[in-house]
C-alpha cells in the first residue's frame, strides 16, 4: 500500500500534490487500525500471556502460582526437549526436501493450458480440502496391519508395523504431511509459473533451448521468490504440524514422533503442566521468528527490485 | 461395573485342545501353542497405550498384591521401585519377546475396535480387555457372541505372587465419582442422586440390554432373565466377590503422572526401556 503511494511523487511534482499525498497517507493509516487491533488481541496479547505463564505454576484449572525460573530449568534440563527439537528439524528438512521438488514439478505441469492438465489439477487439489484429523484417521485405518490396504488389495508388503517401528512411523508422518500439503504448494507454483512472460520462452526457443534448458534457465530463476515464499510457509508451517501427528501417532511409538508442538500440547493439556508447556511455546515462537527472518534474508537485499528488467 | 477380563476364542481353544490359562506358566505355554498354530496368542491395540496398561495393572496385583499400587497412589517415597514393579515389567517384556502379542500390535488402535475384531475373526486367540467390549463384539462379531464362541475368565495367577486371584481391576463405578472435597451432607445428596436420579429402572435395564452390569446390588433376578446372563453374572460375581477392585491407573493417578505412565508403558512394550528404567522414570513422577 505505502509503496504505491510513495512512488507517486517521484515525478517532479508540484507542492500541492505532495501535500495531498501527506493527507492521503494519514487517512490510509487509519485503515490499518482494525488489522492492528486484531493483531494485538490475537497475537501480541496471547504471546505476552504465554511468556508470563512460562514463569508460573499452573495446572490449567486451579490457582496460578509463581514458579520463577523453575519451569525453564526443568524443561531445558529435560532430554525430551532435545529429542523433540531434533525431530522437529528432521521433519522440517525432510518435508522440504520431499515437498519442494514434487510441488514445483506439479506446479509447472498444471500451469500448462491443456484441458487434461486442468482436470488433473483439480484432482491434485483434493487432499487440501480434507481436515488433518480425517486424513490421519483414514491413513491409520488404511495401514492397519490386519484389516488395512495390505489385506484388501493383497499387497503383503504394506502390512508393516507402521506405527510401531520408530523410523517407519517417522517416514509415514513425513509422507502423510507431504500428501496433504503438496497440493497447496503446487497451487503456489502454478500461479508463479503463469506469471512468467511467454516472450522469455519464445526467445529461448528461437535461440534453440530445449524444454529442460528452458526449465533451468527461465522457469527456475523466475520462480526465485515463489520458491522462497513456499519454503517459508513449509518451514515455519512445519513448526505447527500438530493435529495430523497427534491423531496419527500421538507422538509414538515411544517418543519417536513427538515433535515440539505436540510435546507442548501433551505437557500442557494431558499432563496439566501449563508452565513447562508455555516454556516450549516461547521456544517455538523464537524458532519460528528466527527461521522466517532467515528465509526473508535469503531473498537478498534487492527483494523489491524487478525480475523483469528489460522486458 | 466394568472390570478387565480375559476374553478368549472358544473355537480356537477347542481346535488346539487346550484350556484357558489359570497361571502365568499356562499363559507362556499357550503362547507357544498358538504361535505354532499360526494364530496370534493375544490381540492388543497397543497404539492406544491404556490397553497395554491393563496388563500391568493385573500383573502387579497378582505379583505384589494391591498394597504396591496403593503405596504408589498415596505417593510414598520410592514406591515405584518395589521389586514387584520390576518383575511385572520383566514378565511383560518376556511375553513381548515370546511374540505373545499379535505382530504389529503397536499399529493397532482400540478406537477402531480392531483389537476386538482380531479376536472374533479368529486371528487372535485371547484378549485382555474391559467388559465394555462385550456389547461391541456382540454387535459386530456376526453371531460370534450369540453362538457362544466367546469365552471369558479371570486374569491368571502368578506363581509365588501375593495378590488374591479374585482381585479385579478396571473401572469400578461407570465413571461416576464424588469429590473428596465435598461436605458429608453434599456427599449424601450426591449418593442419593446417583441412586434415584441416575440409576433408575430404565437406566438399569438399558445397561443390562447393552451387555453391561450397572453398579447396583441385588439385580441377580434381572441379570438371570437377560440373554447375556452367563457373561453378566460372571461380571457381577467378579465385582461382588473381589476383595480388592483397583481403579484404572491412568484415572487413579494425577494427569501429570498418568501421561508419564502411558508414555513409559509404550516404551516398555517396545522394549526401548528396561523394567528398571521404567520403575525409575515412574518413581520420578511421585508427588507430581
Amino acid at each position: 500500500m505505502s509503496n504505491a503511494v510513495s512512488t507517486a511523487p517521484r515525478t517532479t511534482a508540484a507542492r500541492g500534490q505532495s501535500e495531498q499525498t501527506e493527507k492521503r497517507k494519514a487517512a490510509l493509516a487509519w485503515l490499518t487500525v482494525p488489522a492492528l487491533f486484531f493483531f494485538l488481541v490475537f497475537a501480541v496479547v496471547p504471546l505476552a500471556g504465554v511468556f508470563i505463564l512460562s514463569f508460573a505454576d499452573w495446572d490449567g484449572i486451579g490457582a496460578i502460582g509463581i514458579a520463577g525460573m523453575d519451569n525453564w530449568f526443568s524443561v531445558l534440563a529435560d532430554p525430551g526437549l532435545y529429542n523433540a527439537l531434533g525431530l522437529t528439524f528432521l521433519i522440517m528438512i525432510a518435508s522440504w526436501l520431499v515437498q519442494t521438488p514434487i510441488s514445483l514439478l506439479l506446479g509447472v505441469f498444471t500451469a500448462g493450458s491443456q484441458r487434461y492438465r486442468a482436470a488433473l489439477a483439480v484432482l491434485y487439489f483434493l487432499p487440501l480440502l480434507l481436515s488433518s484429523a480425517a486424513v490421519a484417521i483414514a491413513f491409520k485405518a488404511l495401514l492397519d496391519p490386519n484389516f488395512g490396504l495390505a489385506t484388501g488389495l493383497g499387497l503383503p508388503f504394506l502390512a508393516q508395523d507402521w506405527l510401531g517401528v520408530p523410523h517407519l512411523a517417522l517416514g509415514l508422518v513425513i509422507f502423510v504431511i507431504a500428501w496433504q500439503f503438496v497440493p497447496f504448494h503446487t497451487l503456489i507454483y502454478q500461479g508463479g509459473v503463469r506469471q512468467i512472460p511467454k516472450s522469455l520462452y519464445e526467445a529461448a526457443e528461437i535461440d534453440g533451448a530445449g524444454i529442460i534448458k528452458q526449465f533451468f534457465h527461465i522457469t527456475l530463476p523466475q520462480l526465485k521468490y515463489t520458491i522462497i515464499t513456499s519454503s517459508t510457509l513449509m518451514v515455519v508451517g512445519s513448526l505447527t504440524y500438530f493435529d495430523l501427528i497427534f491423531v496419527l501417532t500421538g507422538g509414538g511409538p515411544g517418543n519417536s514422533t513427538r515433535i515440539l508442538a505436540l510435546d507442548m500440547y501433551l505437557r500442557g493439556f494431558r499432563a496439566n503442566l501449563m508452565g513447562p508447556a508455555s516454556v516450549i511455546a516461547v521456544i517455538l515462537v523464537v524458532i519460528g521468528l528466527a527461521l522466517a527472518l532467515f528465509l526473508q534474508r535469503l531473498g537478498g537485499k534487492d527483494k523489491h527490485g524487478s525480475q523483469l528488467e528489460g522486458l | 461395573m466394568a472390570p478387565i477380563v480375559l476374553f478368549y476364542n472358544k473355537e480356537l481353544f477347542e481346535k488346539a485342545g487346550v484350556q484357558p490359562p489359570k497361571t502365568w506358566d499356562d499363559v507362556m505355554s499357550l503362547v507357544k501353542t498358538f504361535n505354532d498354530m499360526g494364530v496370534a496368542p493375544f490381540s492388543l491395540g497397543g497404539q492406544s497405550r491404556w490397553t497395554s496398561m491393563m496388563w500391568l495393572e493385573y500383573l502387579l496385583d497378582r505379583i505384589g498384591g494391591p498394597e504396591v499400587f496403593n503405596a504408589i497412589f498415596e505417593g510414598k517415597p520410592d514406591s515405584w521401585l518395589d521389586p514387584a514393579v520390576i518383575e511385572t515389567g520383566t514378565k511383560i517384556q518376556e511375553l513381548v519377546s515370546a511374540e505373545g502379542f499379535i505382530k504389529g500390535f503397536s499399529s493397532i488402535t482400540a478406537d477402531s475396535n480392531a483389537d476386538q475384531a482380531l479376536l472374533f475373526t479368529g486371528k487372535a486367540a485371547m484378549m485382555l480387555h474391559g467388559t465394555w467390549t462385550y456389547g461391541g463384539m456382540k454387535k459386530n462379531g456376526q453371531n460370534f457372541v450369540q453362538d457362544g464362541k466367546l469365552g471369558f475368565v479371570q486374569f491368571p495367577t502368578v506363581a509365588g505372587g501375593k495378590g488374591d486371584p479374585k482381585n479385579g481391576v478396571g473401572n469400578p463405578a461407570q465413571y461416576m465419582s464424588i469429590s473428596t472435597k465435598a461436605t458429608d451432607q453434599e456427599k449424601e445428596s450426591a449418593k442419593k442422586f446417583f441412586k434415584d436420579g441416575i440409576l433408575t429402572e430404565t437406566v438399569i435395564d438399558t445397561y443390562i440390554n447393552s451387555g453391561s452390569v450397572p453398579i447396583v446390588n441385588g439385580i441377580e433376578d434381572k441379570l438371570d432373565t437377560s440373554e447375556d446372563k452367563d457373561f453378566l453374572n460372571f461380571v457381577y460375581d467378579l465385582a461382588k466377590n473381589a476383595p480388592n477392585f483397583q481403579q484404572s491407573w491412568d484415572q487413579a493417578l494425577s494427569p501429570t503422572a498418568a501421561e508419564a505412565l502411558l508414555n513409559n508403558i509404550d516404551q516398555l512394550f517396545l522394549k526401548s526401556i528396561t523394567p528398571q528404567q521404567f520403575a525409575e522414570n515412574m518413581n520420578a513422577t511421585l508427588g507430581k
